[in-house]
């Protein structure tokens, strides 16, 4: 045993040092697997130390890092997780950029087509090309919202969307901040108010309450839940566009 | 033609090889593969040959006390390495000699 604590001591800090980064390198690995895999390797590595010195070490073997990142490989394990995801989220900003505004320009289409379709159920020949252009605008949509709700927070840092936030959590100091939170507070009054359309073609009476009362709880629930996932917006916002439209026409008498 | 893409894929068949013959440590292993021919092996790819073999019970080991130094974990093939080698061999060679038809007879 006299031996080893003398080998020890003869090998300087250069070579501990260098075992510590394989350490470290191994580190996500279960401690008696690193001492295992570190056992045969170590003692290569002072015997090189001591047959042609310590500064010979990474002339010979490489950095301690690819030495331990061939190592783990070789026995098996999966590469070490990486700590710099973070800086490979800056190119995917511009590289994903496209599937985000097509969802963006899908939703704005889908709205608009439910708009128009609203505004002329009368008119029998355009409504199916709303129809069609709606169902486009959902499916250009679907790329981004198919990545589930990472997807819908990344259109949230567009430039566009990113500037019309503070007019979707208003500034309440502000009086037309004080107005916009108030316009806001209202939503729930609306979710009973985009009813109407469905039970108005009952023309009330009784199916206003068989129709109207289930349409509403389930109305105020979708309500809710797309305050939670965002990704039903591409499916509500085009549906209160189209009850919008739909209420304007009930209430300014089939002028349209 | 790179022979270290070569050898990821027969590594382990040739680590099992020179242990046939005879029980050996790490370093041991190292130095019969190069003396060999193998003379590109990296050190770290065998000894992590080596314990993943080791967890696969292709070889077992054992502690050998050593007077020039530390003790030594000699390894050797077990019964299912052995196994495992004589398979190998087979795939070895069946590969060996399709390649080799295939590059003479073109």
């Amino acid at each position: 045993m006299q031996d080893v604590a003398d080998v020890r001591e003869d090998d300087g800090s250069t070579t501990d040092r260098f075992l510590s980064r394989m350490r470290a390198a191994l580190s996500d690995l279960p401690p008696t697997e690193v001492n295992e895999l570190l056992e045969d390797t170590e003692e290569h590595v002072r015997e090189l130390a001591r047959e042609h010195g310590e500064d010979q070490l990474e002339l010979r073997l490489g950095s301690p890092e690819a030495y331990a990142a061939e190592l783990r490989s070789a026995a098996g394990y999966p590469p070490p997780p990486q700590p710099d995801e973070p800086t490979r989220a800056l190119p995917k900003d511009q590289r994903k950029d496209g599937v985000e505004v097509l969802a963006l320009a899908g939703l704005i289409v889908t709205t608009a087509s439910a708009l128009l379709f609203g505004a002329s159920i009368r008119s029998y020949h355009t409504t199916p090309l709303f129809l069609l252009t709606g169902l486009v605008g959902l499916a250009i949509s679907l790329p981004l919202l198919v990545r589930g709700q990472d997807g819908v927070r990344a259109i949230a840092e567009l430039p566009t969307v990113k500037a019309l936030l503070p007019f979707l959590n208003p500034d309440q100091s502000t009086f037309a901040g004080k107005v916009l939170a108030y316009v806001y507070s209202l939503q729930p009054a609306w979710w009973l108010l985009r009813v109407l359309p469905v039970v108005g073609f009952g023309h009330g009476g009784l199916a206003l309450i068989i129709v109207g009362v289930p349409a509403a709880f389930v109305s105020v629930l979708v309500g809710y839940y797309s305050r939670v996932d965002r990704r039903t917006l591409w499916l509500v916002v085009p549906a209160n566009a189209l009850v919008g439209s739909m209420l304007m026409y009930f209430v300014l008498g089939y002028a349209l | 033609m790179d022979t270290s893409q070569l050898l990821k894929g027969v590594l382990d068949l040739a680590v099992l090889a020179v242990l046939r013959e005879e029980d050996g440590y790490g370093y041991d292993v190292l130095r019969r593969l190069r003396a060999s021919g193998l003379d590109e092996v990296a050190d770290a790819s065998v000894y992590g040959t080596l314990r993943r073999l080791y967890k696969a019970d292709l070889l077992t080991s054992y502690v050998v006390p050593s007077e020039e130094g530390p003790h030594r974990k000699y390894y050797r093939v077990s019964e299912s390495g052995r196994v495992r080698l004589e398979e190998s061999c087979r795939t070895w060679r069946t590969f060996a000699k399709t390649m080799d038809q295939l590059l003479t007879g073109s």
